[in-house]
């Protein structure tokens, strides 16, 4: 038989438990968020990956004016090809894509946009295997992102390449 | 007349503290509430900016695909003429054609200096407006992609840009 005090205890206890569990659970779901950023897809980041594709560049190449767009040139960045000028393809690229961003998007720490990353990699479909192309990334990425993907075919897989803004 | 008042107030402190332990709970639950109902509000709300974002750039991609801006060359559909943008400016026939207050197609990489474009300094300028009755602060914009021939050296060069409009028909 348990003295009325031991009671209250026993409930205080139980109600001490039951906060604590559920503030163990809103934790962990911070936290499991935390690590994962979830990537949303981005009507803004999806117009300008497809308007930056069919962007011009001043990398020719084969002759001269056929001058490459972003698209290719990831293509031929793949394949470690280069302008008809000598330049590396993969330097244009990155040079284009820096200025295509700083342009599009105001990001800085004090903008809704705080950071960007561009990522460009051939996925084999055999293999699943991934091959980075390109890789550019500024400022600060916390857990909110945004994004979008843009697919160009390359045989035997496909080129992937992926704007995320972080906020 | 002292017992019972004694077994009164122990009785009163009993009901005291189940209110308290009964109100602190009901506060705690309302908390967690309240933080479920501000997560799915927030959901909805980007659900919400998201399906905004839809509409603006189908009514962005309605505008620019017609035959007076589409790009024909390659199969593109973000990319505009800027030939025949360039042309459509100033044309009489076409005042009213939209029910926008405000149409301007802006140039965004590479930057130039020339400002807004006309017939003596394209291509070299920024931005092209084809309607500006009142600007409007809730203007929308989309990327698009600006396509025009490079008649010196005979290739067709696209740059990134932008369509900002304004208006009721958004």
């Amino acid at each position: 038989m348990m003295k009325k005090g031991q009671e209250e205890i026993v409930g205080f206890i139980m109600v001490v438990v039951l906060v604590v569990v559920i503030l163990l659970i809103f934790l962990g779901l911070n936290i499991r968020s935390g690590d994962n950023p979830i990537l949303q897809d981005s009507v803004k980041a999806r117009q300008f990956l497809e308007s930056s594709m069919e962007f011009t560049t001043d990398c020719a190449i084969g002759y001269i004016p056929a001058y490459a767009r972003i698209g290719e040139v990831i293509r031929e960045c793949s394949r470690g090809g280069r302008c008809v000028d000598g330049r590396s393809s993969c330097e244009v690229l990155n040079t284009s894509i820096s200025g295509l961003v700083d342009a599009g998007f105001n990001i800085g720490e004090d903008n809704p946009i705080k950071g960007f990353r561009f990522r460009s990699y051939y996925s084999s479909n055999s293999s699943n295997s991934e091959e980075d192309i390109i890789e550019l990334s500024r400022g600060q990425c916390n857990n909110s992102l945004t994004g979008s993907e843009y697919l160009i075919p390359a045989f035997p897989g496909r080129i992937v390449t992926s704007v995320e803004l972080c906020s | 007349m002292k017992n019972y008042l004694v077994s009164c107030s122990k009785g009163q402190m009993k009901v005291q503290q189940m209110a308290f332990v009964l109100v602190a709970l009901v506060i705690f639950f309302v908390i967690i509430g309240l933080f479920f109902l501000s997560i799915s509000l927030s959901s909805l709300k980007n659900s919400a900016q998201e399906i905004r974002e839809k509409d603006v750039l189908e009514s962005i991609k309605r505008v620019t695909s017609i035959p007076e801006f589409a790009w024909t060359i390659d199969d593109c559909a973000s990319c505009i003429d800027m030939d025949k943008a360039m042309a459509f400016k100033g044309r009489a026939s076409y005042v009213g054609f939209w029910d926008y207050s405000f149409f301007r197609i802006e140039k965004v990489y590479p930057i130039e200096s020339g400002g807004e474009c006309t017939l003596y300094n394209y291509p070299e300028c920024n931005t092209l407006t084809l309607i500006n009755k009142s600007i409007i602060p809730d203007s929308k914009s989309a990327f698009v992609s600006l396509c025009r021939y490079e008649p010196e050296e005979g290739y067709y060069k696209c740059e990134l840009g932008k369509v900002i409009i304004a208006g009721e028909a958004i």
